[in-house]
């Protein structure tokens, strides 16, 4: 992740731009990050594979609005690919039980052991979550890698529902508000 | 934090953030903020997304075919700095905003992208009404069906013409009862299978007879249902309660 400290455009600047050769670099540098985003949250490859397209239109159409002063591009593709992802999940939801195949996709990509993400954003994120409660760690963790609901995270941990918002709330709240603290004041740090 | 409403924004952005919002939600979001002129928290789903960044197991590349569709599709897209102003013709409001003051700063990309995707996908500009419907009644492939109201019959009709290839139409619509833009605006929602919530179509006026509209998809419709005409506040909104739906054109 070094596109967005080095000198001149960023890759999404780039692209903006009409930079044919960035479109490819873009791919190649975030397409692993949203390809695992949706591969964790999507029940099928089939779905991975739409939501991916769609993600990166987004990406493509939306470059100009990216400001590498507000947080680095991979937070940015995140933020994006998390608002699709959580588009298509709420609709698949509709249509019948949810699966859960994100949790075993989620689960499974961790037992790999590795985690992808070394860049200061994931560092300062992985130890304010370790200030958290418990409870709220697990909360949260159910929502964002699990991409579970809160009917079902209540259901799963045998939780009143309204426990369950607390949590990921005061969760979340903490997180945000450690991450502003950080040494580059801002939450999706350097890159 | 002593205005409720203020915690309460603060609820739904961080559930939105997290698990995403109902449309109810979303209206209820969208109202809070308009009555108390805030702005979401940027910050909040930027901090959702670094958690997932630093919970997230490891990366592989992308399939190799999807990797090349990804480049393809991009190869048949102009950048945004090369797009110009679309104009707007034949009756749809001139100032159409949505409701939704709140997205600032990058995170307000992708409503601007919305907006931009008319020319992004190569649209041309000012086209009469009247030609663009003819010739898109011309394909084969447009879809063409009359409205029906669903309430209490007024004498309203008239048809919608879409072509889902080109991601473009025209809705003529008569006798609809003449709307005072400063209270109200008419505002063209298209229902889409694959999207939670209605594509808004644009926002219009109508001051009598019959009249055409070019549609101003704000997002790129995969499988359209339902074709619906409501009436809003002015300047249109982002999710609509549909409790004034006064026409529909099923596919």
């Amino acid at each position: 992740m070094t596109h967005s400290t080095l000198p001149g455009p960023s890759l999404l600047q780039r692209v903006a731009r009409g930079d044919a050769s960035a479109v490819q670099a873009c791919l190649d540098e975030h397409g692993p990050l949203v390809w695992a985003l949706a591969r964790r949250l999507c029940p099928s490859s089939a779905d991975a594979e739409d939501v991916v397209q769609e993600i990166f239109i987004a990406l493509w159409k939306s470059a100009d609005q990216y400001d590498p002063a507000l947080g680095t591009e991979s937070t940015w593709v995140t933020t994006v690919a998390r608002r699709k992802l959580i588009d298509l999940r709420r609709r698949v939801a509709r249509r019948g039980p949810t699966s859960e195949l994100g949790e075993e996709h989620a689960s499974a990509a961790r037992d790999q052991g590795e985690l992808a993400a070394e860049s200061d954003d994931a560092e300062r994120a992985r130890k304010a979550m370790a200030e958290l409660r418990p409870e709220q760690q697990r909360v949260l963790e159910l929502a964002i890698v699990h991409g579970m609901t809160y009917d079902e995270i209540a259901r799963k941990l045998a939780l009143p529902l309204g426990t369950v918002k607390t949590h990921a709330r005061r969760g979340l709240m903490r997180v945000r508000e450690l991450l502003s603290r950080g040494p580059a004041a801002r939450p999706g740090g350097a890159t | 934090m002593n205005d409720p409403r203020l915690q309460r924004i603060e609820e739904l952005a961080l559930d939105r953030a997290l698990v995403g919002l109902s449309p109810s939600e979303e209206l209820e979001l969208e109202g809070l903020l308009a009555a108390t002129g805030r702005a979401l928290d940027p910050e909040i789903e930027l901090a959702a997304a670094a958690l997932d960044g630093a919970l997230s197991g490891r990366r592989t590349a992308l399939p190799e075919s999807l990797a090349a569709r990804l480049a393809a599709s991009a190869a048949h897209l102009r950048p945004p700095a090369a797009l110009t102003p679309v104009k707007r013709i034949g009756t749809p409001a001139a100032a159409h905003s949505t409701a939704l003051p709140a997205w600032s700063g990058w995170l307000a990309a992708a409503a601007a992208g919305a907006v931009a995707l008319f020319a992004w996908l190569g649209r041309e500009g000012a086209v009469e009404p009247a030609r663009l419907r003819a010739e898109l009644l011309a394909r084969a492939a447009t879809l063409e069906r009359a409205w029906s109201e669903p309430g209490p019959p007024t004498g309203a009709s008239g048809d919608v013409v879409w072509s889902q290839d080109e991601q473009t139409g025209v809705m003529r619509i008569a006798g609809l009862a003449p709307n005072d833009p400063t209270v109200e605006q008419y505002q063209l929602w298209i229902f889409d299978e694959t999207q939670e919530h209605p594509v808004d179509g644009g926002v219009f006026d109508v001051v009598a007879g019959e009249i055409l509209v070019p549609i101003d998809a704000k997002l790129p419709v995969a499988k359209p249902t339902l074709f619906a005409v409501t009436r809003e506040k002015p300047g249109g909104v982002v999710v609509s309660d549909q409790k004034r739906i006064v026409l529909v054109a099923p596919i």
